[in-house]
């Protein structure tokens, strides 16, 4: 019996696509809770964490959606995965390397960009890691409904 | 002029900071670090005003606070903070992108040349021993033309700290606990204790003459005995201190009346060590010796009564065969607080 790959493939495109969008936004918020500080943005972030997708695809999604709407679903679900997940670590890395940049006159987005992102690559790729995880194994509910 | 006047719940500071190095030293808690934080504009304060420069970057009053990027205020924390991605050279290129590229090229080959580290240029930072790191950290950020530089707790060796001046002419605040370090290369030297300044001033008088037993203590003064005057004679330049197990003769102490509650102070290499034989002089104390201790350059010999004096190799071998001991206690040493 010939194998159906079209449900993988297609779930698979979705959690893939969740992951990248939810990706730099999610990279910019958690910057922002380690350098910042942030309490209101932590709150709704962890607040999206909390909401179960099913919740989030039920507010956005209507019956015969696209993928491409699904795959929005789950960037916002992906997002506060992403954020928080990062927070931590950023902070260390922030506390050793941003503050002495910071005192060097360089800008955020440089500090950013060129210190923090090529220091704290493998928390990114755990982060992400996680963030597919989820969107993967939670679209099957989101197509259900 | 520089200068941080910093209130914050644990810090109460006022401290001008001159140009040339100003070692800050006390023990773990102090709020050294903090101070440094503050300064650099990591950490909130709650009052007070902060000069760097002649330029205000700190003030409660006004609600001036510009952040850290804006003060060219160079911080170097107490790790190692050389970005561990990119190279010596690198290092110091990222801190001077804000010169054009054949100057940024120039004045880096220029700051590398003057810290030594011609040799290490391409290497990362991990490849180069951590006294070497502190240098590039230091002349990375030199890079900035900063106003004034703040470095923490780092254990800089004398060498560095001699170039330091010469390299830079504004103010140096620099943490550190050697104080045989503040003693050849500061200028300055403030003893911070519990967020408060306890004596600040030049690094040797402020070394050699401590102003309060808090002072003393942060010195690492040894001997620190409660005593109360029973006797004052201006006449004869004399006083009497009895202390709980002894009796000290000091020089006429101003300002104090009969009766007083004092605190002596004396270092342990001040303090003579005599055989018991030996006809008792002022200020003799009859003790015994429970227990010396050899360190590399001297011995120390702490007595009964918590008196504590510290030999010369040499002498101590002279009389470790004494039967019996007394101390002396200089009056020309003796500090009274």
């Amino acid at each position: 019996m010939p194998l159906n790959y079209g449900p993988l493939w297609l779930t698979l495109r979705v959690a893939g696509i969740a992951t990248a969008g939810a990706l730099l936004p999610g990279l910019w918020l958690a910057y922002l809770l380690a350098t910042r500080a942030r309490k209101p943005l932590f709150a709704i972030l962890a607040l999206l964490l909390a909401t179960p997708v099913v919740i989030l695809a039920s507010l956005l999604l209507r019956p015969g959606f696209h993928w491409s709407a699904g795959a929005a679903a789950g960037a916002l679900a992906a997002l506060p995965l992403i954020a928080l997940g990062l927070r931590t670590p950023l902070e260390t890395l922030d506390r050793a390397y941003g503050n002495p940049a910071r005192s060097l006159g360089i800008s955020e987005f440089r500090i950013f960009c060129r210190v923090m992102l090529p220091l704290g690559w493998r928390p990114v790729l755990a982060a992400s890691a996680i963030a597919f995880a989820r969107v993967f194994a939670e679209w099957t509910i989101v197509a259900s409904l | 002029m520089t200068h941080a006047r910093v209130i914050r719940q644990t810090l109460d500071v006022d401290l001008p900071l001159p140009p040339g190095i100003t070692a800050l030293a006390g023990p773990p808690g102090a709020g050294k670090t903090l101070l440094l934080e503050v300064i650099a504009g990591f950490a909130p304060a709650d009052a007070g005003r902060i000069l760097i420069d002649d330029a205000i970057v700190f003030d409660a009053e006004s609600r001036v606070n510009l952040p850290a990027r804006r003060r060219r205020c160079a911080y170097i924390p107490a790790r190692d903070s050389l970005f561990p991605h990119m190279t010596v050279r690198q290092n110091l290129m990222f801190a001077a992108a804000h010169w054009a590229r054949l100057e940024r090229h120039k004045r880096v080959g220029e700051m590398l040349e003057r810290f030594e580290l011609s040799d290490a240029v391409e290497k990362l930072p991990d490849h180069i021993p951590p006294a070497r790191r502190l240098r590039a950290e230091i002349a990375r950020a030199l890079m900035t033309e900063p106003r004034a530089l703040l470095i923490d707790d780092r254990g800089p060796d004398e060498s560095l700290l001699r170039a330091l001046p010469t390299a830079f002419n504004g103010a140096i605040l620099l943490v550190t606990a050697d104080l045989d370090l503040c003693y050849t290369a500061a200028a300055h030297l403030a003893l911070l204790e519990d967020g408060r300044v306890v004596q600040r001033g030049a690094a040797r008088d402020t070394i050699e003459h401590p102003e309060s037993l808090e002072a003393a203590r942060l010195l690492g003064i040894a001997n620190l005995f409660p005593a109360t005057i029973s006797a004052l004679d201006p006449g004869r330049n004399q006083s009497r201190l009895e202390c709980d197990s002894f009796v000290l003769i000091t020089p006429y102490l101003k300002g104090h009346l009969k009766g007083d509650r004092v605190c002596v102070a004396i270092r342990a290499e001040d303090v003579r060590v005599h055989s018991g034989e030996l006809e008792a002089g002022v200020n003799f104390i009859p003790s015994s010796l429970p227990r010396a201790t050899e360190r590399p350059r001297a011995v120390r010999l702490e007595f009964a009564a918590g008196i504590t004096a510290e030999l010369p190799r040499e002498s101590f071998e002279r009389q470790k065969d004494n039967r019996s001991w007394q101390v002396e206690f200089p009056p020309a040493a003796l500090r009274v607080f």
